[in-house]
């Protein structure tokens, strides 16, 4: 039986398998298991009961994001399916991965989903600069075309479906999904207030889901292979698989697909190789730039959104920046409020002129300049910025790695303003 | 009405609004920067941070944004909360860290909202000592003035702009480089452009034509006037100083302007101040213009005695000036100053309206209107006001399909990303292209001839009898 569902297909020595090869190797077969007799509701329950959650960050369960665009009655009227590809999370390249090694993939999911919500127009708002992922996605949209996979009347279900690639002008709040939203029509990148949330108001005013490109991945899956051989694949509380990454001073940096639940020292030890020679493990932010640092002690934590979220970080997109114990932690840190500040839509004043003065902060810092006023104005700033304080979550995102930071790393930020200057220089 | 309690006091409030319009207007402090009582809210400047409570037993709250929160029935807030202070506090500190300290030189000194809000969020005193974000001002025309350097960024400047159909002023940049202008120097296009003085909470957009005759506000002897550039009445309040005139500002009447005036309102009062202005009676003899004192005038007058004298008014002039020159030539040698067909059809007008045979609607009727035909009239070169109320009136039908999903009006960004294009019928019917077209679901342009016969055909329509194009002759042929 399959266990690695999402990067089975993929070897990326050689180009993404065709559409011919795809489908021998069971492509597109949930769609016959659909046109076999599933109807969108049908779809909505095994997704529900499969327990799948969100992979873009948030990690909410899909069947029940799906749930909230209202009930149809027969008379859908226009609604749409966008897949968030703006991959922008700092240390985050798994969804790259996907699409770039097999795009089929998350075409097929994208089917299964805009099938289920009755969406007759999807589009991929895909990051910019990701130009391999874009020509494989139209050139596999374009077989998927030929095949009948995608047009009118896909595999005489009744139901059709076209799928639209936006590339991304680029920014980071793009990946929020209602400042997609507002990018995809043309506007400026703010994202929107909630509620109303896209499910009931969303692209151009119409009932949308928007998901992440590795969450629609597992979708082909679950309903070729079923809920009971989903859940079997993890080892904890959450079901499926996975895709892990590591950055930083690591032996072998890279991306794996892990069964939920395994532990954080195996992926580590095991697939990352361990440290590099001469340096020690001083921390990491588990799922990306906007997650909390965990430290060695955490190392037995199995990589579960619930196990994580118990010692204060989020599971979140899965990939690790990892801190040796020779990197200034304050530089890290600034250096990521750097990208936060400069990344903030300027839409709400917390964020807009917050995260700047934080910024300007580690400036002071890393130049010897800090001052115990500074470092003051840093921890005021970690509630300031914090969660229901700011219109979006991109702020309290920011506040993940600083206000842990600050915490574990206190002593570091005191010798920078004693010493008055950065002492890993 | 709703009951809410804000800390420990229960008050009787409109559940359709939200808990800042009700907090104001129940008097109660609480400062605010990006909402505005005709432009909804956004939630962008979290200044009227408030702590929310679920029941009596809740002892914690939430922190909310008033302006984004429903004052419905039950609700339990504290404006007055350590954790909402503390928040307001922060806001205006993060809001004013690169606000320039040049109030002293500020036209706006006297009537700043921002400095208001400062004094009321409780910051005074600066701890912000990096570098301030500066920005270049733009050449926005003669009327307004750009200091993009006071700017604290709550888009009020753009939403207005947007309210008033203007396509040429935009938020620019991100983050703190966010920058409201126009795409290169330029003259502003609205014809509404002088209200971005009164909605900036501060001094980014000011008053040019007044800055160059400035004058402390609390220098200007003001009078509660109405506005003389149409027939619309707007009401404003005139300031004068030394003898001029020196700028003319909005004053609120909720059935007529509300909020805002037009450019031409605004900023139409020079000639108030023209040197050649007559401001005396005066007599012509040859080149030469004599300037009558009150007896010469009157002996002025007794040496026509006898003559065939006639006398030239002025719809224009005053009904006194009119009045006095009738009196003085006689009825039968007074002419009014407008054609007999005009003249005539004024008094048909006004005979009408007297007689209440046809309803006249306020400005705040038009803007719930459901639908509307305007019949031969360039509004916004006529009325302008008006022509802002209908474009207000064609955003009813994005209100109905809110309310439809419990989206409430005032959550001005989602009633707007729900609706799209969605608009309450305008049907415009005019010999030319006007500048509602772009807001209009149908536009009508022919002769005056087809336009009136459309417009019979209405009436008889409405009135379930045929009304005969013979009634009244057009006037112009």
């Amino acid at each position: 039986m399959v266990n690695k569902p999402l990067t089975k297909n993929i070897d990326m020595s050689r180009p993404p398998l065709d559409m011919a090869a795809y489908e021998k190797n069971d492509g597109y077969q949930s769609l016959k298991t659909i046109s076999g007799g599933l109807s969108p509701a049908d779809v909505l329950q095994i997704v529900k009961d499969s327990g799948l959650k969100g992979r873009g960050g948030a990690g909410f369960p899909t069947g029940l994001k799906w749930s909230f665009v209202p009930k149809s009655n027969g008379s859908p009227g226009q609604r749409y399916f966008v897949v968030n590809a703006d991959e922008m999370e700092p240390g985050t390249f798994k969804d790259r991965l996907l699409m770039e090694g097999d795009p089929h993939l998350l075409l097929e999911g994208i089917i299964i989903g805009a099938y289920t919500i009755e969406a007759s127009v999807a589009y991929i708002f895909l990051r910019g600069e990701y130009k391999v992922s874009e020509e494989r996605l139209k050139k596999a949209i374009s077989e998927a075309y030929e095949k009948g996979y995608l047009g009118k009347d896909i595999q005489g279900t009744g139901f059709d479906l076209d799928i639209i690639v936006h590339t991304s002008a680029g920014r980071y709040i793009c990946g929020e999904e209602t400042a997609l939203l507002n990018a995809l029509e043309g506007k400026r990148a703010n994202p929107r207030a909630k509620p109303p949330f896209p499910q009931v108001s969303g692209l151009w005013g119409k009932p949308t889901i928007v998901n992440n490109v590795e969450t629609l991945c597992n979708l082909p899956g679950i309903i070729a292979y079923g809920v009971d051989w989903y859940q079997g694949l993890s080892l904890g509380k959450d079901h499926g698989t996975k895709l892990f990454g590591i950055s930083g001073k690591i032996k072998k940096p890279g991306c794996w697909e892990l069964p939920l639940g395994t532990s954080i020292r195996e992926l580590l030890e095991e697939y990352g190789g361990g440290m590099q020679e001469g340096l020690e493990l001083r921390a990491f932010l588990p799922g990306g730039g906007s997650t909390d640092f965990m430290l060695p002690e955490h190392l037995d934590v199995k990589l579960d959104y619930d196990e994580i979220a118990k010692v204060g970080s989020r599971l979140a997109t899965g990939t690790m920046i990892l801190l040796d114990n020779k990197t200034c932690p304050v530089g890290m840190i600034g250096n990521l409020m750097k990208f936060f500040a400069h990344e903030s839509c300027g839409f709400c004043t917390p964020c807009r002129d917050g995260l700047p003065w934080v910024d300007e902060i580690f400036n002071e810092f890393e130049s010897g300049r800090g001052t115990e006023k500074d470092l003051k104005i840093l921890h005021e700033h970690v509630d300031y910025l914090g969660p229901g304080k700011t219109f979006c979550a991109l702020a309290p995102g920011a506040t993940a790695p600083l206000g842990s930071g600050l915490k574990y790393f206190a002593e570091d930020f005191e010798r920078h303003i004693k010493e008055k200057r950065c002492p890993y220089d | 009405m709703a009951k809410i309690i804000v800390d420990g006091i229960e008050y009787e409030v409109n559940p359709e609004n939200n808990l800042l319009q009700e907090s104001l207007s129940l008097g109660l402090d609480l400062p605010y920067f990006c909402w505005h009582p005709c432009m909804g809210s956004v939630g962008a400047c979290r200044q009227c941070a408030v702590k929310q409570y679920r029941d009596a037993d809740d002892k914690d709250g939430t922190l909310v944004m008033a302006c984004m929160t429903s004052a419905s029935d039950g609700a339990i807030i504290s404006i007055e909360d350590e954790e909402a202070r503390g928040m307001r506090e922060k806001v205006i500190e993060s809001l004013m860290i690169s606000h320039p300290h040049d109030c002293p030189v500020c036209e706006e000194g006297g009537e700043c909202h921002l400095q208001d809000m400062t004094l009321m969020s409780g910051h005074n005193y600066r701890r912000y000592d990096k570098k301030k974000v500066t920005h270049r001002n733009q050449y926005l025309g003669p009327f307004i003035n750009h200091e993009m350097n006071r700017c604290i960024t709550c888009y009020r400047c753009v939403r207005f702009y947007d309210y008033a159909g203007g396509k040429d002023l935009a938020a620019q940049a991100s983050h703190h480089h966010t920058y409201f202008g126009r795409h290169q120097d330029g003259v502003l296009e609205s014809e509404f452009s002088g209200n971005l003085v009164e909605v900036c909470p501060t001094g980014v957009f000011t008053d040019k034509a007044f800055s160059a005759q400035y004058a402390r506000k609390w220098d200007l002897q003001t009078a509660p006037s109405v506005c003389v550039g149409c027939s619309v009445g707007c009401n404003i309040t005139p300031g004068e100083r030394y003898g001029t005139l020196r700028r003319i500002v909005n004053r609120y009447n909720s059935e007529i302007n509300g909020y805002f005036i037009c450019d031409r309102g605004r900023f139409g009062f020079d000639y108030v101040n023209g040197e050649d202005r007559v401001e005396a009676p005066s007599i012509k003899k040859g080149l030469q213009v004599e300037v009558l004192s009150g007896q010469d005038l009157e002996s002025a007058i007794k040496g026509y005695a006898g003559q065939e004298v006639i006398g030239i008014g002025s719809p224009r002039a005053t009904n006194e000036a009119n009045y006095a020159l009738c009196s003085f030539v006689g009825k039968e040698n007074f002419y009014s100053g407008m054609a007999d067909n005009e003249s005539e059809a004024s008094r048909l007008i006004l005979e009408l309206s007297r007689d209440k045979a046809f309803h006249s609607p306020s400005i705040k009727e038009i803007e719930r209107a459901d639908a509307v035909i305007v019949l031969g009239e360039d509004l916004t070169n006529t009325a302008a006001r008006i022509a802002l109320a209908l474009r207000q009136s064609v955003r009813n039908k994005a209100k109905e399909l809110a309310e439809s999903i419990n989206i409430p009006v005032w959550q001005d960004a989602a009633v707007k990303e729900l609706a799209q294009h969605e608009r309450s019928p305008l049907i415009l019917l005019s010999n030319y292209a006007t500048r509602l077209d772009d807001v209009a679901s149908d536009s009508i342009i022919d002769s005056s001839e087809v336009l009136s016969q459309i417009g019979y055909a209405i009436a008889g329509e409405i009135s379930g009898s045929r009304v005969s194009c013979a009634l009244m002759k057009n006037p112009y042929r």
